[in-house]
């Protein structure tokens, strides 16, 4: 292994543990993440020519395990239909001015939202990159990263604020 | 002045303008509906971050750290280069003559010793030396063994995992490998093709296949034994 490899693999391997929230996130599924960031270290070591000097590799690794999500992962991921009404509505009703969140309300409310807006929160909100990186990453204009964050907030603001809202979400799903 | 949804979700998100930041926060503290929606906004990306949070304490999977790794994390350390000398380098000199063919059996039941018939045989995953080839890693000693031996004995050394290594050359350097294990049972860590470069008697220079040399430089423990060492870890059958 030359040194070059190993700082990268080293580097690889720091960069773990946001790979996998970032991908537990976008996929909704423990192992589909799991898969997901297994392919995308695969993909990186065949590309490591391709990391610019100075370009962050956590965020060229997201855009790795985005294009993956999409082109490979997406297609046989083991989470199936979303929520049935009943299993949704134990979570939500929890209004976002509660001093205290509960996290699986937050995230069964993520998982519906449609996966542009789920990938956007994900770098966004749970990974915390600028618009820009995010616009960067997803290879779209940075008002296409606001505006579907704008949209997948309203959405969590109404899945988790009252049951009628995320009826009517999940209605126009 | 009335601000958007989006203006205060940018606003929160630290995506503002230096000046229009200034003009909300100085909004807020007038403005108690206004504090009430950016302060909703700010509990709605508190909480999204909170809820992945515990994520990054999960255990990593082992997958994913050799994936990223390439090799067991205790034996990812970097090492520099070693330096052979001359015991070792005359210790893999070039095997000349008798061949002795190399056979792998894949046992597909995970049966051990099923169709031993190949000196090396897969077995639940992992490839095991038999035959001619685990006898010479058993009893020969690479200071005395004979040039036409079917299979030479190279490095012999105490690897991370605390079991005897051990480098070999197949018939005329066809294929190098390296061995470990324990009380003679040995497990190939890796065989490969030793293409000769220029001529049959390339390997007689001492050229280690660099797959086998890094193999060992990433596993080996310390320094390789000498002759004493060696002829010492064979009269106690290879167990430490």
């Amino acid at each position: 292994m030359t040194p070059e490899e190993q700082q990268f693999r080293a580097e690889l391997v720091s960069v773990l543990p946001r790979l996998r929230r970032f991908g537990r996130a976008i996929t909704r599924h423990r192992e589909d993440a799991d898969d997901l960031v297994q392919i995308a270290v695969e993909r990186a070591l065949l590309r490591r020519e391709q990391l610019q000097p100075g370009t962050q590799m956590l965020s060229w690794m997201f855009k790795i395990m985005n294009n993956a999500w999409i082109d490979e992962v997406r297609s046989r991921s083991r989470r199936e239909k979303i929520f049935a009404p009943e299993e949704s509505g134990a979570h939500v009703g929890v209004s976002p001015m509660d001093e205290h969140l509960d996290a699986l309300a937050v995230r069964s409310a993520i998982d519906r939202l449609n996966d542009e807006q789920r990938v956007a929160v994900g770098l966004v909100l749970v990974e915390g990159l600028p618009y820009k990186e995010a616009a960067e990453v997803l290879g779209v204009p940075i008002g296409t990263v606001t505006s579907r964050l704008a949209r997948a907030r309203e959405q969590l603001q109404a899945l988790l604020s009252d049951p009628a809202g995320a009826r009517r979400v999940q209605a126009a799903q | 002045m009335t601000y958007s949804d989006e203006v205060l979700m940018k606003y929160v998100d630290r995506e503002l303008d230096a000046e229009t930041t200034a003009s909300i926060d100085a909004a807020v503290v007038r403005n108690a509906d206004l504090a009430v929606r950016v302060e909703r906004q700010r509990k709605l990306a508190h909480a999204v971050h909170a809820a992945y949070e515990p994520v990054l304490e999960e255990p990593m999977p082992r997958r994913l750290l050799d994936a990223a790794a390439g090799t067991p994390p205790a034996a990812a350390t970097a090492r520099a280069p070693r330096r052979w000398t001359w015991f070792e380098w005359s210790a893999i000199a070039a095997s000349v003559a008798v061949g002795v063919v190399i056979g792998v059996a894949f046992i597909a039941d995970g049966r051990r010793g099923a169709t031993d018939t190949g000196d090396i045989v897969a077995d639940r995953g992992q490839l095991f030396a038999r035959g001619t080839l685990a006898r010479a890693l058993t009893d020969q000693l690479a200071s005395t063994q004979a040039l036409g031996d079917s299979v030479r004995v190279g490095v012999t050394f105490v690897s991370k995992r605390g079991e005897y290594c051990r480098t070999f050359t197949l018939e005329r350097g066809s294929a190098a490998g390296l061995a470990c294990g324990s009380g003679g049972d040995w497990r190939v860590e890796l065989v490969t093709r030793a293409t000769p470069k220029s001529g049959e008697y390339r390997m007689a220079s001492g050229e280690l296949p660099v797959a086998v040399q890094q193999a060992m430089d990433a596993q080996i423990q310390g320094n390789s034994l000498d002759a004493a060492a060696e002829q010492a870890a064979r009269q106690r059958g290879w167990r430490r």
